[in-house]
């Protein structure tokens, strides 16, 4: 394990350690979690972290791109 | 070991492999997993920001243009003034289709450079005769 130091502001800060409560971990946990998920999967190239990097909530998503770049019509 | 096969990919495969919910999301996640040689036009990356911009906020918009950047054997085609009369002649030729800009230079672009496979989850860009991969 390799120790290195982070910073981040107040805001910051306080969000993650109120999440790290609520998950029962630690503050340093919480950032190796949050590091590890921003990481591409071993094995896969560095594009694959970007992989559903969204959650729309719609199945239909890549069929509707028009509706929301050029809008619906009155 | 045979080569690869170029396929075109369009704004909505991007948006499928990015977007979790989406029912081709999957597919494409295989697909880009181990992508072969792939061209795009301009105004598919300008879609794809456009999108994210409208749908999210600006960060995500800068994220969507990093993936672009670190997407490999990507080649870009531009939109200048040649393009835009190849583009205008494909929408003028399906003029019974709401076919945008950005479609009619996906079309333009396979035709052009004989591309027999297309990553698009719309049909509009199979009006051509192009396999889609869905």
């Amino acid at each position: 394990m390799i120790r290195t130091q982070v910073s981040l502001d107040e805001r910051e800060y306080a969000v993650a350690k109120t999440e790290a409560r609520s998950l029962g971990i630690s503050v340093a946990e919480f950032v190796r979690r949050a590091v590890r998920e921003a990481l591409p999967s071993r094995g896969e190239g560095p594009w694959m972290k970007f992989a559903g990097f969204v959650e729309t909530g719609n199945p239909r998503s890549s069929q509707s791109i028009d509706e929301i770049v050029y809008g619906q019509k009155d | 070991m045979a080569k690869k096969t170029e396929c075109y990919v369009d704004t909505s495969a991007f948006i499928a492999f990015l977007d979790r919910s989406d029912s081709f999301h999957a597919l494409f996640r295989r697909l880009f997993s181990a992508p072969p040689p792939l061209t795009a036009s301009a105004l598919v990356v300008a879609e794809g920001h456009g999108w994210f911009l409208r749908r999210y906020d600006r960060n995500r918009a800068i994220q969507f243009l990093a993936f672009i950047d670190a997407l490999p054997g990507l080649t870009i085609r531009g939109f200048d003034a040649s393009e835009l009369a190849k583009a205008g002649r494909i929408v003028k030729k399906f003029a019974d289709q709401n076919l945008t800009l950005t479609d009619a230079h996906g079309l333009a672009i396979m035709r052009e450079l004989r591309i027999g496979c297309c990553w698009s989850t719309d049909r509009h860009l199979g009006l051509d005769g192009v396999r889609l991969v869905i």
